[in-house]
């Protein structure tokens, strides 16, 4: 965490004048709205400011939530933010499941289809994480591999796990790991 | 027989928006192609929440049963059902409960915690813990739940105003983002955001979001203001979401539900126009 706030200094920066506004907006809604009131006449008032407090405390705390592996989070409590600043601009790349015939013809896996249920953005960003973190992430590609094998026809030969790059409208492809195909 | 007929249409309308979101969860769990994950390695789970207590590499032997997923997607399924035709709170939190594992595999084997269902579980437990046992203030209760949702839409626009004001809304951020998402592989192949970045100048993509960025931080107005502003906003929130499916193929269909659930009960007075004010 240190290091993260080291690294994005000034995104940190920005996140402590963010906080330092919820907590004058918090402040205003408490004093000027009816919001407490309705709060107490409820049954379960504890409760319910304790979801809320939980809420508002992630928004401050949780920061670099897309960085993955988090060692820490409150699940299912977590920061609401998406498409805010990139400090490390935006990477024109991408990923591909490909599997490989004998003739080395590519017939494109969609991952996101078939594993849809992870839900697109974060499997998008587990495979971001296993593209930069390459060479200490292939056995997990290995077994994301393995594990579309039952999606194979006859003559197939190898999957692939490519990682796909955008520069000047040109994209370019490289083979990252791939598995053979048991018969 | 009239004031029974008249009690028994009343009870229907207060009950409607409960049914509602019972009905976006079984849409959700249905189509969901969960029992997928049998086929991925469990090392591959990264532990989060109550997970992390739980050996599941130890439980299961490399892969989680498909019989294991199917009963527990079976359990959910069930379970909402059931409090489809009765109204009972025990067993809700039961499903809050089941959800919360079935929710965590699925993220297990995904990076970061995305929004699209956390946003309709936040909403469904403030619903559960702030309703009465008769189901008698259901009003109420998702009035504090619709706090919630717009909140969450004020915390999002206002994280990206002060993270990266105004040099991402100046830059080329945000063609870079749609054209990212256009290569990566989604569910229908959909490709529509390289033929905007191609067609539409930077300027005009910034504008549009800015606009959205500045929609999502009024939002929280929904619940001060009057029906006018309610629809506007609301109705704009669905179109931006309509967008970002389009363009850069995420899906909120279950905030776009919600966000149509919330505008017919202000309309129906299933919720109170005003129900927080400034005093």
């Amino acid at each position: 965490m240190i290091d993260l706030i080291n690294n994005y200094r000034e995104f940190f920066l920005r996140g402590v004048f963010e906080s330092i506004f919820l907590f004058i907006f918090f402040i205003l809604i408490v004093k000027k709205t009816n919001i407490v009131k309705i709060f107490k006449s409820n049954k379960n008032t504890n409760l319910l400011i304790l979801t809320f407090f939980l809420i508002f405390f992630m928004q401050v705390i949780d920061r670099f939530q897309y960085f993955y592996p988090q060692k820490f989070d409150l699940y299912p409590f977590a920061r609401f933010a998406m498409y805010q600043a990139a400090p490390d601009g935006v990477e024109l790349t991408s990923y591909r499941f490909c599997i490989l015939d004998e003739a080395d013809n590519c017939r494109i896996i969609n991952i996101s289809k078939v594993y849809s249920t992870i839900g697109l953005p974060s499997l998008s960003s587990r495979m971001k994480y296993l593209i930069d973190e390459f060479p200490s992430t292939e056995k997990e590609i290995e077994y994301w591999l393995s594990s579309l094998e039952r999606l194979t026809i006859e003559n197939d030969k190898k999957i692939v796990f490519q990682k796909i790059e955008l520069e000047n409208s040109k994209v370019t492809t490289l083979n990252m790991v791939e598995v053979n195909i048991e018969k | 027989m009239r004031n029974k007929f008249k009690f028994y249409k009343l009870s229907n309308i207060e009950n409607f928006n409960y049914k509602a979101l019972l009905i976006i969860w079984i849409q959700y769990i249905l189509f969901d192609r969960f029992t997928e994950l049998s086929n991925l390695n469990v090392s591959l789970i990264h532990k989060r929440g109550a997970v992390r207590l739980i050996p599941i590499d130890i439980i299961f032997n490399d892969f989680i049963s498909t019989s294991f997923l199917y009963i527990l997607k079976l359990l959910v399924l069930v379970l909402l059902i059931f409090n489809l035709i009765n109204n009972n709170k025990n067993s809700l939190y039961v499903l809050i409960t089941l959800v919360y594992f079935y929710e965590l595999i699925k993220k297990g084997f995904g990076g970061h915690l995305d929004h699209r269902i956390l946003t309709l579980y936040i909403f469904t437990i403030i619903v559960t813990m702030s309703l009465n046992n008769d189901f008698s203030n259901s009003k109420q209760a998702f009035s504090f739940a619709y706090l919630f949702f717009f909140l969450q839409y004020f915390f999002i626009g206002t994280a990206r105003l002060f993270s990266g004001f105004p040099e991402i809304f100046l830059d080329d951020t945000f063609k870079n983002w749609i054209l990212q998402r256009s290569l990566r592989p989604n569910f229908f192949n959909l490709q529509f955001g390289l033929k905007i970045s191609e067609y539409i100048n930077l300027e005009y993509l910034n504008i549009i979001f800015f606009s959205s960025t500045l929609i999502e931080v009024l939002a929280i107005g929904c619940i001060f203001y009057s029906k006018k502003y309610v629809k506007y906003i609301c109705t704009l929130l669905i179109l931006f979401h309509i967008g970002i499916y389009l363009f850069m193929a995420v899906n909120f269909i279950e905030n776009i539900f919600l966000l149509i659930i919330f505008i017919r009960s202000i309309n129906k007075d299933l919720l109170d126009e005003k129900i927080y004010y400034f005093r």
